[in-house]
């Protein structure tokens, strides 16, 4: 009976109820919305990152993480590779170097970090070869060198030209090696069109120390997105070596995990925000009307109601308010969603300049990705405010004297 | 035992400097199945007396026992209990909760004892029919006329057989065609069913009807007249 007795209160003053509805519906819809296409921009950021600066799970030598030094070299990469490719044989395995070094070309020079790939592997997991604007993507020719654009342009040079690489690996000789330009990049990120160039692993080997050495070995899913992996069997699958480190995404990434780890921080509290502004439009709509009601709980305490009734019927109108505005929100959100899931969002330029770490392997349309976990949880924290709301008026219901309540006009 | 046994009640307002002796010293007992009306000028405490016999104002001084209960050792749960099990109120302005109809009026305390949902409905129906109400059972108040909802109040206070039912000026905003018919529906009530009724009133009409006039002035009582032929 209190709950029938709170849904006609709630159904008396229609247009109230339904302001107040829509308010909270308003703004869950418009949390959701900006949640999903938060949760898909991450979503695409990390996973770019994931598949072209690291992998799910990377084997490096220790130490080299941070100091990112390039004698720290995983010894044997192949026999690595293997071993990782059967404890996941539907991942993508692929080994990597990274070189900073100096490029030249008989009419200028830059510093460039140079990355040694394996080209049809790393071509199957990043879309650096979607960025080549001019010439082609590395095949098996270990001559071949793929720059950035602006690169070149420094440099003087076009396809089909010879540069020179140069570097020092710290204990060892200054070392170079010939290459000659065969496709030109253009990623519309400063730093990678100016500085990044890439060569195959097998190149750049000659110029490390060690058998077949390398600087990561990295492991792919394509289709996982951001999930983490349990790094165990990869663990188990280095035999006891001690000359390399596994690590899982989000600790060969840290920092990109840190950002969105506090990026998801700022809109809690954005949202924190907005949840109190809803909670106190829902508090001055329960509020007026149970001050309107004093004297019909008058009457109602007067025939004998617990006053413990009473405050139930109001918390229960502050919950059902709550409830139908979570609906309402899921129900108002779906349209967009729906749209920036499958149309997405182009930022394009924006985006990659935002993320360098991720904008080669980066789709430049966004994709709105909701998460229904979320949302449930956010309908449920807003139904508890609701009741929260309701829970200051039903106090002070609960303490009317009758006979002071049945004055009321 | 009488029903209500009223010794030495005492109820002051103080309002700032000014003390208010609504209740100055009442002595009065009821009877099971009595008929009876507070008369008096207005400020004379006839309400104050009402609301504090029905639990819902505290007095401070003297002693009221309903059924041989002394209301002031009762808790203000205690008293919510004594109100829905064993009294009935009527209030002047007729009072109905307006988002229930005129069956679920009359069933509202009843729902609040725990009553099965087919004896209550059924009650309630007989409730109704009794006070005139037939085929108006699904009307909710504002589709009433004043004196229909009067009665809807009536219905919602005899429906839990009561032991006593307090009226407060119930004819007071009721023309005089539709008080009398109320008057005679009150009356019919007490005789065949047996309900015991209190008045407080004004109304002439009213005051002709009972068979007890207890006479307030200045928070004591005045007189305490019986008529002839009452009791019955
Ligand atoms: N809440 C209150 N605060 C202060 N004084 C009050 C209060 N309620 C009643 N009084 C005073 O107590 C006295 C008795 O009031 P009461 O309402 O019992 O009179 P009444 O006989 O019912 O009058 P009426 O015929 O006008 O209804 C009056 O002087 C009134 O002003
Ligand atoms: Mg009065």
């Amino acid at each position: 009976m209190v709950l029938r007795l709170a849904v006609r209160n709630l159904w008396r003053n229609t247009r109230r109820t339904a302001l107040t509805v829509s308010g909270i519906a308003i703004a869950m819809a418009l949390m959701f919305t900006s949640m999903s296409i938060e949760n898909g921009t991450w979503n695409a950021v990390i996973s770019a990152a994931i598949q072209s600066s690291a992998g799910h799970v990377v084997v490096q030598a220790p130490g080299w993480q941070v100091d990112r030094d390039a004698e720290l070299v995983v010894a044997r990469g192949t026999e690595v590779q293997h071993a990782l490719a059967r404890v996941w044989p539907d991942a993508t395995v692929v080994r990597r170097t990274f070189l900073g070094g100096l490029l030249t070309s008989p009419t200028g020079s830059s510093s460039v970090s140079l990355e040694g790939v394996e080209p049809a592997l790393e071509a199957g997991i990043s879309l650096v070869d979607d960025r080549v604007v001019d010439g082609a993507w590395l095949s098996d020719d270990d001559r071949a060198i793929v720059l950035g654009d602006r690169l070149a342009s420094t440099l003087g040079v076009g396809l089909g030209d010879k540069v020179v690489f140069m570097t020092q690996v710290s204990g060892e000789d200054m070392q170079s090696r010939l290459y000659r330009v065969g496709g030109l990049l253009h990623t519309g990120v400063e730093m990678l069109d100016s500085f990044a160039a890439f060569a195959t692993v097998a190149s750049t080997q000659e110029l490390l120390p060690g058998d077949d050495p390398v600087h990561q070995v990295a492991v792919v899913w394509p289709a996982i997105g951001r999930s983490r992996v349990d790094i165990a069997p990869a663990v188990q699958a280095m035999d006891g070596r001690t000359d390399v480190e596994v690590l899982p995404w989000n600790r060969a990434l840290p920092m990109l995990e840190e950002q969105a780890r506090l990026d998801g921080q700022f809109s809690k509290l954005m949202y924190g925000f907005m949840g109190l502004i809803v909670a106190v439009g829902l508090l001055n709509t329960v509020l007026m009307s149970v001050m309107e009601r004093m004297k019909e709980f008058g009457v109602m305490l007067s025939v004998g109601m617990p006053p413990g009734k009473l405050t139930t019927m109001i918390l229960f109108e502050g919950a059902i308010l709550g409830v139908m505005g979570g609906v309402g929100g899921v129900l108002l959100s779906l349209g967009p969603m729906w749209w920036l899931h499958t149309r997405g969002l182009d930022y394009g330029e924006l985006m990659a300049d935002a993320n360098p770490a991720g904008a080669i392997a980066m789709d430049p349309v966004l994709r709105a990705q909701p998460d229904p976990s979320q949302m449930a949880v956010l309908v449920g924290i807003g139904v508890v405010m609701a009741v929260l709301a309701a829970a200051w008026p039903a106090r002070k219901a609960r303490l009317l004297q009758p006979i002071e309540a049945l004055r009321h006009h | 035992m009488a029903l209500i046994e009223i010794r030495g009640l005492r109820r002051v307002y103080t309002q700032g400097e000014f003390t208010i002796q609504a209740l100055a010293g009442v002595d009065l007992d009821l009877d099971k199945g009595e008929f009876a009306a507070l008369m008096g000028p207005s400020g004379s405490g006839k309400s104050t007396l009402l609301n504090i016999i029905g639990g819902l104002d505290e007095p401070d001084g003297g002693a009221v026992r309903i059924e041989g209960r002394d209301l002031a050792t009762m808790s203000a749960s205690a008293r919510a209990d004594l109100r829905r099990n064993r009294l009935g109120f009527v209030f002047q302005a007729y009072n109905l909760i307006p988002v229930l109809t005129a069956i679920e009026n009359a069933e509202f305390v009843l729902v609040l004892q725990g009553v099965p949902a087919d004896e209550r409905r059924a009650r309630a129906t007989k409730a109704l029919a009794d006070v005139g109400l037939a085929g108006l059972e699904n009307r909710l108040p504002n589709q009433l006329s004043g004196g229909q909802q009067q009665r809807v109040a009536i219905a919602r206070a005899i429906a839990p057989q009561p032991a006593l039912v307090l009226a407060d000026e119930p004819t007071a905003n009721l023309d005089s065609k539709t008080s009398h018919e109320l008057i005679e529906l009150m009356r019919t009530l007490n005789r065949e069913h047996g309900v015991t009724f209190l008045f407080a009133t004004h109304d002439p009409h009213l005051l002709d009807a009972v068979d007890r006039v207890v006479r307030l002035v200045d928070g004591s009582i005045a007189e305490d007249r019986t008529r002839a032929g009452a009791g019955a």
